[in-house]
Formats: C-alpha cells, sequence, structure tokens
C-alpha cells in the first residue's frame, strides 16, 4: 500500500493530540495536532462532496497561512496531489501553470479568483470565508504514467534547468527527504519553529517535517522585524527558518529584545553575506545556520556544526547524501553532483523519470551549481554553471524576463543578467536593442509592460539601450555582470546617444560584439 | 504629481499588481492584508531612498511606517523635514 503524508501526520495526532501545532500569527491563538487532525478531515470531506477524489491534481492559490496548510493535507486525505500557484506571481504566469500542468480544480483567496475568469467552468463552491473552490476546464492531459507516482507535489519550476518543465514529488519522496534532512536537524516536539516563508516554494523539506515529527509552527503576525522577534520570544521558539532578508528585517530591530536560545537559525533560499551575518551575530551573539537545498533532492547540506567558524560554507553533507565535484571543462571551478534519498521523481513535461534524469551522469544529479569543499568536509557554493538570478532568494532564469522583453513592439533583442546589490543580493537589469525605426519607450512604460506579465521581483531595476547584445564567439549571448557592466559604462562615457533617438538598427547589426548605452534613463 | 499619488501608484503598481482590494484606500492596512512581506519591505526601502533620496534608518523599518498610503507618505515627509533641519 502507498504511503500518504496525511497518515503520517495523523498518527502524529494521534500520539499528542493537544500538542499545539501552530501558534499565532494573532497572539494568543493556538491550534493542537488533535484539532487540525479534525479540520483536515472535515476538509477533506467537503472535498470530496465537491468531486475531488484520488489521482486528481488541484491548483492550490492562497496566502502563507493555516489555512494553505489546512488545505494541502485534505487534498492529500482524499487521494489527490497539489500544484502551488504562487500569489508573487504575475496573472499570466499563474495562467501558464493551468497550460503547462493538468489541472481539474483550483482551490483560490476569493479575492483573486478573477485571475483564472477563462478557466472557470461553473460555479464556485465556498470552501471557507477566503477560499473558494473553483472547477476549470483541464488545459492538457496528465503524462500517463503519473498516477503510477503517487504524486504528492507537482511544482512548475525549472528546478536546476533553464526551461520550466514541473517537478513531480511523490509522497514516498518527501517521507524520504524529511526523514534525510531530519539526521541533521533532529526536529522533534519539543522544537518550536518561527516560520517565514512562502509555502508555495517551500512545504516539503520543512511543514512537512514539522507535521511528521510533531513539532510546532511559530507565525509570526508580519514580517517587520519587531513582529519576528516578538513571535521568536513570545512562544520560546527553538529555531527559525528564514531567508536573508528576514535575518536583515531582525537585525535592523533597535529595541533591546534577545532572541530566546535558539537551536538553530536556517537559512535558506540565498547566499547569506557576511556582513548580514556578521551584524546578526553582533546584535544576537547568534551565528546563522547557512544551507544548501534544491527542489530535486531536498536539503542534503546544513552548517549545523560550526556556522560561526565556517561562515560562508553551506555545511557538511547530511549522512545520507553522497557529493562529487567534477572539474568543467576549460575551467577552474568544479560542478556539484548529488546522490542520496528524495530525489524528484519525474520533470512533467517533456515527462521524465528519475532514472533517466539521472542516467545522463551515471547516476547522479547535475545541480548546476559550482562548489569547492575544504579538507573538513563543508562545501562552500561559488556560482553556478547557469545564468540563474535570485532576488532575496526568489530564484528565476534570465530567459523567462527576455522572452516577455521581447513582446515589446519596440525590443529586438533583449539580455537579462543579475547584478549585485544591498539588501537583495541581487537584482536583474536588461541591456535592450530597439526595433528599427521606433523610439525607445521610457523607463516606466517598460516596467509597465514587464508588471503585466511577470511576477515583481523578475522586473528589472534598470534598463539599458544597448547597439546589439554581446555574444561569444559561438554566438551565445554573454549575461556576465561584471563583463557587461565594466563594457558599458565604458562606451557610455565615450559615446551616449539621446533616449528619444530613432536609430537604423540594421547599420547597428553590423558592429557584432560591441555595445553603446543609448540611455541613461535607469542609472 | 503629489507625493501620496506617487506613493499609492508605487504601490499599486509594485505590491498590489495594479489590482485594487476591496475597500482601497489611502488608510487600507497593507500589512494586515499581507502585501507587505520581507521582499516588498525590502523593496519598498530602496524605492524610497533611491526616488527621494532618503537614506532609511534602522529604526525607521517599523509597521507603523509602512503599513498605509497615507504612514508611508507621513513617514517619507517627515524624513524630508529631518533632512532640511536636522
Amino acid at each position: 500500500m502507498s504511503l500518504n503524508l496525511a497518515e503520517v501526520f495523523f498518527q502524529k495526532a494521534a500520539a499528542q493530540p493537544e500538542h499545539p501545532l501552530i501558534l499565532g500569527p494573532r497572539g494568543g491563538s493556538c491550534i493542537s495536532y488533535g484539532e487540525f487532525q479534525r479540520d483536515v478531515q472535515s476538509m477533506a470531506e467537503r472535498l470530496r462532496e465537491a468531486g475531488i477524489s484520488k489521482g486528481m491534481n488541484v491548483g492550490l492559490h492562497y496566502p502563507s497561512d493555516q489555512k494553505y496548510i489546512l488545505f494541502t493535507y485534505a487534498l492529500w486525505t482524499v487521494g489527490a496531489s497539489v500544484t502551488p500557484i504562487p500569489m508573487e506571481l504575475a496573472n499570466e504566469e499563474k495562467q501558464q501553470i493551468l497550460q503547462h500542468i493538468a489541472i481539474d480544480t483550483l482551490i483560490s483567496s476569493v479575492r483573486h479568483c478573477d485571475v483564472f475568469e477563462d478557466f472557470i467552468v461553473g460555479d464556485a463552491s465556498e470552501l471557507s470565508e477566503q477560499a473558494r473552490l473553483l472547477k476549470v476546464k483541464t488545459q492538457r492531459q496528465a503524462p500517463a504514467e503519473l498516477a503510477a507516482i503517487n504524486p504528492a507535489f507537482i511544482r512548475f519550476t525549472s528546478g536546476t534547468t533553464g526551461t520550466a518543465k514541473g517537478v513531480v514529488l511523490s509522497h514516498e519522496t518527501i517521507f524520504e527527504r524529511i526523514n534525510a534532512a531530519n539526521q541533521g536537524l533532529h526536529i522533534g516536539p519539543e522544537d518550536r519553529i518561527v516560520w517565514l516563508l512562502s509555502m508555495a516554494y517551500h512545504f516539503t523539506v520543512s511543514i512537512v517535517a514539522y507535521l511528521s515529527f510533531g513539532a510546532t509552527i511559530v507565525l509570526p503576525k508580519n514580517a517587520f522585524g519587531v513582529s519576528l522577534l516578538r513571535a521568536a520570544i513570545d512562544n520560546n521558539a527553538t529555531m527559525i527558518y528564514g531567508a536573508p532578508t528576514h535575518y536583515e528585517l531582525m537585525t535592523h530591530d533597535r529595541s533591546d529584545k534577545a532572541l530566546p536560545p535558539l537551536r538553530l537559525a536556517i537559512v535558506t533560499t540565498a547566499r547569506l553575506s557576511t556582513e548580514l551575518a556578521e551584524a546578526f551575530y553582533q546584535r544576537f551573539g547568534l551565528a546563522l545556520n547557512e544551507t544548501y537545498g534544491i527542489i530535486e533532492i531536498g536539503l542534503p547540506v546544513i552548517n549545523i556544526d560550526q556556522p560561526r567558524q565556517k561562515q560562508g560554507s553551506v555545511g557538511q553533507l547530511l549522512p545520507a547524501y553522497s557529493i562529487k565535484l567534477v572539474r568543467q571543462e576549460n575551467q577552474n571551478t568544479s560542478e556539484i553532483l548529488l546522490h542520496g534519498p528524495g530525489l524528484l521523481d519525474a520533470y512533467y513535461e517533456p515527462w521524465m523519470r528519475r532514472e533517466a534524469i539521472l542516467q545522463k551522469h551515471s547516476g547522479w544529479l547535475a545541480t548546476g551549481d559550482l562548489g569547492v569543499m575544504d579538507d573538513a568536509g563543508f562545501l562552500t557554493i561559488v556560482g553556478r554553471s547557469k545564468e540563474m538570478i535570485s532576488v532575496a532568494g526568489m530564484k528565476f532564469f534570465p530567459q523567462e524576463v527576455e522572452r516577455v522583453l521581447e513582446r515589446h513592439p519596440d525590443i529586438q533583442a533583449a539580455c537579462v543578467f543579475g547584478v549585485k546589490v544591498p539588501r537583495l543580493g541581487e537584482s536583474p537589469m536588461a541591456h535592450l536593442v530597439l526595433n528599427e525605426g521606433c523610439d525607445a519607450p521610457d523607463e516606466n512604460a517598460l516596467k509597465d509592460h514587464c508588471a503585466e506579465l511577470l511576477a515583481s521581483y523578475k522586473i528589472p531595476r534598470e534598463f539599458k539601450w544597448v547597439l546589439c547584445l554581446e555574444r561569444t564567439a559561438s554566438g551565445k549571448i554573454v549575461r556576465n555582470a561584471d563583463k557587461l557592466l565594466k563594457t558599458g559604462q565604458t562606451l557610455n562615457t565615450a559615446n551616449p546617444i539621446n533616449t528619444n533617438q530613432k536609430l537604423n538598427t540594421d547599420k547597428l547589426k553590423t558592429n557584432v560584439g560591441e555595445q553603446h548605452d543609448l540611455t541613461t534613463s535607469a542609472t | 504629481m503629489t507625493l501620496q499619488q506617487a506613493l499609492r501608484e508605487y504601490l499599486v503598481k509594485q505590491h498590489l499588481k495594479g489590482l485594487l482590494p476591496k475597500g482601497f484606500d489611502d488608510d487600507y492596512d497593507l500589512i494586515d492584508a499581507g502585501f507587505m512581506d520581507s521582499l516588498a519591505i525590502i523593496n519598498t526601502i530602496t524605492y524610497l531612498e533611491k526616488q527621494y533620496d532618503t537614506p532609511i534608518e534602522e529604526g525607521d523599518i517599523v509597521p507603523e511606517n509602512f503599513m498605509s498610503v497615507n504612514a508611508l507618505c507621513a513617514f517619507v515627509t517627515s524624513k524630508q523635514v529631518e533632512q532640511v533641519s536636522p
């Protein structure tokens, strides 16, 4: 009989019905394991009555709160799988998910149901005051082999690859992941974990682990530093699980509030800067635990033992995993390859099972990340072999933004790359080539165009008009920020061209490999 | 465009994705409604510093200053006054 993560939770709830499961976000609010189990079973019954059954896939479009966990576990209880539709995305991005993943039904926040207007069939049914169940017209067939995998999550993400292909995770795979991670985390009923991340992106080796191992989740009132500290203090937290932005906001707090003696302060989603690690340590006397997690494998590396001494390292490999560093051809860097429990079950489109994915590298998962390992086995991430951009831990590939920019009638070609900025880590910047005979649109018009089609964190903060995009000898677009910024600045001083000047792009295209600034509006 | 209008436009475009929630006005609680996550807070700080040449200090990053269009407007105004007469 196949595993169901909802059953794993029910067993834990039966063992500790009075134990608090969720504290907050309102002061004093608490729901126990037993109460939440009843809520999950009651919601599952409502879903069954509404026609949700085993084998269906339901899109979940809801804010990160107690109800998000409730809907996910209720859907698992009836045997359905879940495709998260992050609230942060632009409407078009949300609709794309429905076009690429076979979704039978949606659970949506009532305030945002309109996004799916063109897909809805029939009337919405009420699941709660704030949530509606919406039947949608399925846009495609699910892969034939999907049902046999016992899927829990189908995430629309590019993972470590450049194109969004969807990652399928079964109940068994997630269970393997949380057990492997817990060999390092040791989460148990005594833990109270302050939760700060988007549940649409982070749920498996976190929320599922907490519910499976009997821990308590602490939800803060909001994301301001003072509220995060208050949540940790008032609830005697033992762990915090957040992104660098959360720790930065806590560091900014000017009160004399001290954190309780945390066992772990996990940093995930983005690289932790030395400055922030030091500032947090100076303010709270606590070293932050960096981690290395990827959607395809879970959380195989955590800096548990020496976060202060080995700051900058994501830590040592957990016992269940194996690692191999493979020197890149003609380069002085090595790509990280991993193997271990909880590897993804399949890519959704084109459909590719785990065995086929791993076959490419003789049974190893190629992560696309570059790393070095010291003699004590501490891994440090030094870059990526692929061109992913990470804005405060929200990751995306530049090609996605380039495609949107190139849909603008005045833009012939676009190159998007990440530049280092304070606080956010990276911010996207765009080099643009103007279409022949067009006037260069201003920065606000470009941002408005992007805002209609992209999540706000993907919108370039700066735009620069160039005569042509820089390319390698083989014709590949160069997205190296250091190189592009250096080139642009040099030519900008030497040869500025007015924003509104009309250009003969045919003439300009002959200057392959050469860049000129056409505007300084976005500097 | 007044400061209030500019801030409203920024918040609606950037953080509400152009969709006005029911009952939205300049006192609408953006934090309570879930629009001010950590990324939105950091982006707003960066925007204010760039747009209004106003250095945001650590003690400024509190819910009271970011909770609505009116709160943000009062905050930026007070920072501008502070800059003129420190």
